[in-house]
C-alpha cells in the first residue's frame, strides 16, 4: 500500500465495522425483537371476534373455527349463568388470545408470565391483557378448549376486581365458571391443604410445585361453601369484590368448624 | 505430473525463515492460547470468558477487544485440536510466504480485519438466528480459524494456481485444496462441538474476498485519479507554456517594463506552475 492510499484503505476497512458495532450497541436487542414480532405477527395472525376478544392462532393451524366458538361459547354462558351472582360481565377492553404453538416463545408476545406455560395450560397476563395458551405438537382440542376456559374465567374475574381479592378466591371461582364438576375434585387421593393454610396462600403458592394441590384445595373449597352456605359466601364474595378483606372467621363461620365441615364433605359418599 | 521438488523448490527455501516475522509469533501467541486456555477453563472460567466473544459484552458493554482477543483462545476439545495443527501449519509455511509477498503491515491488517469482521458476523448471529431458530443458542466464540480461513483465502485469490500437498500427502493447487478445507471446516462448524466457529468463519471468509475483490477496484480508481491529475497538469503545462512563449518574445524586443499587469499575473502565474513538485533548495 502506498503511503497515501493507505489511510484511505484502513478507513474503509474501519468504518463499516465500527459503524456495525454503534448499530447492534444501539439497538441490536431491540431490531431482533421488531423483527422477532413481525415473524410473530406474520405467524400468528390476527383474527377479530364480536366479543372483545382477539384470536391469534398459529397460521395454518386451522384452530380458530373451534376456539372462536368455544370463546363464544364460555363467555355467554358465564355471564348468562354468573353475570348477576359474581357481577361478571363481557370485557369492555379488548382482550388478546394467543394460542401458542408447541415451539412458540411467548417473550417475543412480550410477556414473561408465559414463560413456563407447559403444554395445554394457560395463563392470563393481565398488564397485556392477554391470554396465551399453549397447545401440544399434536392438537388435543378438548385439552386447549379447557385451558381456555379457565384462562378467560381469569380474564372475566380480574375485570371484576379479581387483584383485589384473596388468591384462594379467585381459584376457587375459576374452578366454579371453568365448568369442572366439584365431584371429579372430590376424587383425589392427594393431600389437600389445611383451610387456615388456603386463608393465607399468595399468588405464588397456587404457581409453585404444590399448585395441583392447593389449586384443587381452592376450588374444593369454593364448591363447598357455594353449595353448603351459598348466602354467607355470597356476602363474603360482595366484600371481597369491595376490596373490604372481610375476615372468613367473622364472615363464614369458626375456622376449626368449617373445615371439619369441609372435610367431611370431602369424604366420598 | 512434475514431481514437487520442480514445481516448488521455492517454497522449502521461504518457508524456513530465519527473520523475524508477524507470522511466527501469531503462531506462537495461538499456541499459548491454547495453553492458557487449557489451564483457566478449569481455574478461572471468569477470565477466560472476558477475552472470548459474546455479544452481550463485546457490543453491550462495549469490551471491544474480544474481537480480536477471541482469536488466541482456542477450544479445549479433541475434535478441535486437528484443525489447530492444521492452522498452525498453514500460518507456518503458506502464512509465512505471503507475509513476505505482500508486506508485515499489510498481512496483519488482513489478518485482525478478517477476526474482526469474523466477530462481527458472530454478533449478528448471535442477535437474529433465536430470532428465526428460538432453541439454537450461540455462545461464545473462541477460536483462530477465522483469521486463519482469511489468510488462506488470500493465499488462494492471490496464488489460485500454486502447488501445495493437500493434508500432507495429495498434490493439489492451492485454490482447489482451500476450498476444499475451507468446505470441511464450514460443514464441521454446525456440528455441536465447532458450531461456535460458523460466523466468524463466514464472517473471515467474506471479508478476505471482499478485501480481494474490492482492492484492486480502489487501487485502479487512485490510478484513473493519479492519471488524470497528471493528465491536466500536463494540458495546463503546455498552455501556459504557450502563453508565456509570446511574453517572453516581448520581454527579449521591448524589455521588462513594457509588460502589462495582466501580462505580470500571466507570468507569475506560470512561475508557480512550471516549479510545481520540484523541492525547495534547501530541502
Amino acid at each position: 500500500m502506498s503511503d497515501r492510499r493507505a489511510p484511505v484503505k484502513v478507513a474503509l476497512l474501519v468504518l463499516p465495522l465500527l459503524a456495525l458495532v454503534l448499530v447492534l450497541h444501539a439497538w441490536g436487542d431491540s431490531m431482533a425483537g421488531g423483527l422477532g414480532r413481525a415473524i410473530c405477527t406474520w405467524k400468528y395472525p390476527e383474527r377479530g371476534h364480536q366479543s372483545q376478544f382477539l384470536l391469534r392462532v398459529p397460521r395454518g393451524s386451522g384452530v380458530e373455527a373451534w376456539a372462536l366458538r368455544a370463546i363464544d361459547d364460555f363467555v355467554t354462558q358465564t355471564v348468562k349463568s354468573e353475570g348477576v351472582r359474581l357481577a361478571l360481565q363481557v370485557p369492555a377492553q379488548p382482550v388478546t388470545v394467543i394460542l401458542l404453538d408447541a415451539d412458540a416463545e411467548p417473550s417475543r408476545f412480550g410477556s414473561s408470565l408465559a414463560d413456563e406455560l407447559n403444554p395445554n395450560e394457560g395463563v392470563f397476563d393481565a398488564a397485556r391483557r392477554t391470554v396465551f395458551v399453549r397447545m401440544e405438537r399434536k392438537i388435543q382440542q378438548d385439552l386447549v378448549i379447557s385451558s381456555l376456559r379457565q384462562a378467560i374465567a381469569r380474564a372475566l374475574l380480574h375485570d371484576a376486581g379479581s387483584a383485589r381479592w384473596s388468591p384462594w378466591l379467585t381459584e376457587g371461582l375459576v374452578g366454579r365458571l371453568d365448568g369442572a364438576r366439584a365431584a371429579d375434585s372430590r376424587t383425589w387421593t392427594g393431600e389437600l391443604p389445611t383451610l387456615s393454610e388456603l386463608l393465607r396462600f399468595g399468588e405464588a403458592d397456587f404457581r409453585g410445585v404444590h399448585r395441583l394441590a392447593n389449586t384443587r384445595g381452592a376450588r374444593l373449597l369454593t364448591a363447598f361453601l357455594t353449595e353448603r352456605m351459598p348466602e354467607k359466601f355470597a356476602y363474603y364474595y360482595k366484600e371481597e369484590q369491595a376490596g373490604l378483606r372481610p375476615n372468613f372467621s367473622e364472615r363464614i363461620g369458626d375456622l376449626a368448624r368449617v373445615e371439619r365441615e369441609w372435610r367431611d364433605w370431602l369424604q366420598p359418599k | 505430473m512434475p514431481a514437487w521438488e520442480d514445481v516448488s523448490p521455492y517454497t522449502e527455501q521461504r518457508t524456513r525463515a530465519h527473520r523475524f516475522s508477524w507470522t511466527n509469533l501469531l503462531i506462537i501467541l495461538n499456541l499459548t492460547g491454547f495453553v492458557v486456555t487449557g489451564f483457566l477453563t478449569k481455574s478461572n472460567p471468569g477470565a477466560l470468558a472476558a477475552v472470548e466473544f459474546d455479544k452481550t459484552s463485546a457490543i453491550g458493554q462495549l469490551q471491544l477487544w474480544q474481537f480480536f482477543s477471541y482469536s488466541f483462545v482456542q477450544l479445549i476439545d479433541a475434535v478441535y485440536i486437528p484443525w489447530l495443527i492444521l492452522g498452525v501449519y498453514f500460518l507456518y509455511t503458506i502464512g509465512n510466504e505471503l507475509e513476505a509477498e505482500i508486506g508485515s503491515a499489510r498481512y496483519l491488517t488482513i489478518y485482525f480485519a478478517c477476526a474482526a469482521y469474523g466477530a462481527a458476523t458472530h454478533a449478528l448471529l448471535q442477535y437474529f438466528v433465536p430470532v428465526f431458530v428460538p432453541d439454537a443458542t450461540l455462545g461464545r466464540a473462541a477460536t483462530f480459524c477465522a483469521p486463519v480461513l482469511g489468510i488462506a483465502t488470500t493465499a488462494a485469490s492471490t496464488w489460485p494456481r500454486r502447488p501445495v500437498l493437500f493434508l500432507f500427502f495429495l498434490p493439489m493447487r492451492l485454490r482447489a485444496a482451500l476450498a476444499g478445507l475451507g468446505l470441511l471446516w464450514l460443514a464441521c462448524t454446525f456440528t455441536p462441538w465447532l458450531k461456535q466457529g460458523l460466523g466468524p468463519s463466514v464472517g473471515a471468509v467474506l471479508t478476505a474476498l471482499a478485501i480481494a475483490t474490492l482492492e484492486p477496484r480502489l487501487n485502479r480508481s487512485f490510478d484513473r485519479t493519479a492519471l488524470r491529475r497528471d493528465r491536466d497538469r500536463f494540458l495546463e503545462e503546455v498552455d501556459v507554456r504557450r502563453r508565456t512563449d509570446g511574453i517572453l518574445d516581448k520581454i527579449t524586443r521591448e524589455g521588462i517594463d513594457s509588460l502589462t499587469r495582466a501580462e505580470r499575473k500571466i507570468l507569475k502565474q506560470a512561475s508557480q506552475i512550471l516549479n510545481r513538485g520540484k523541492a525547495k533548495p534547501h530541502e
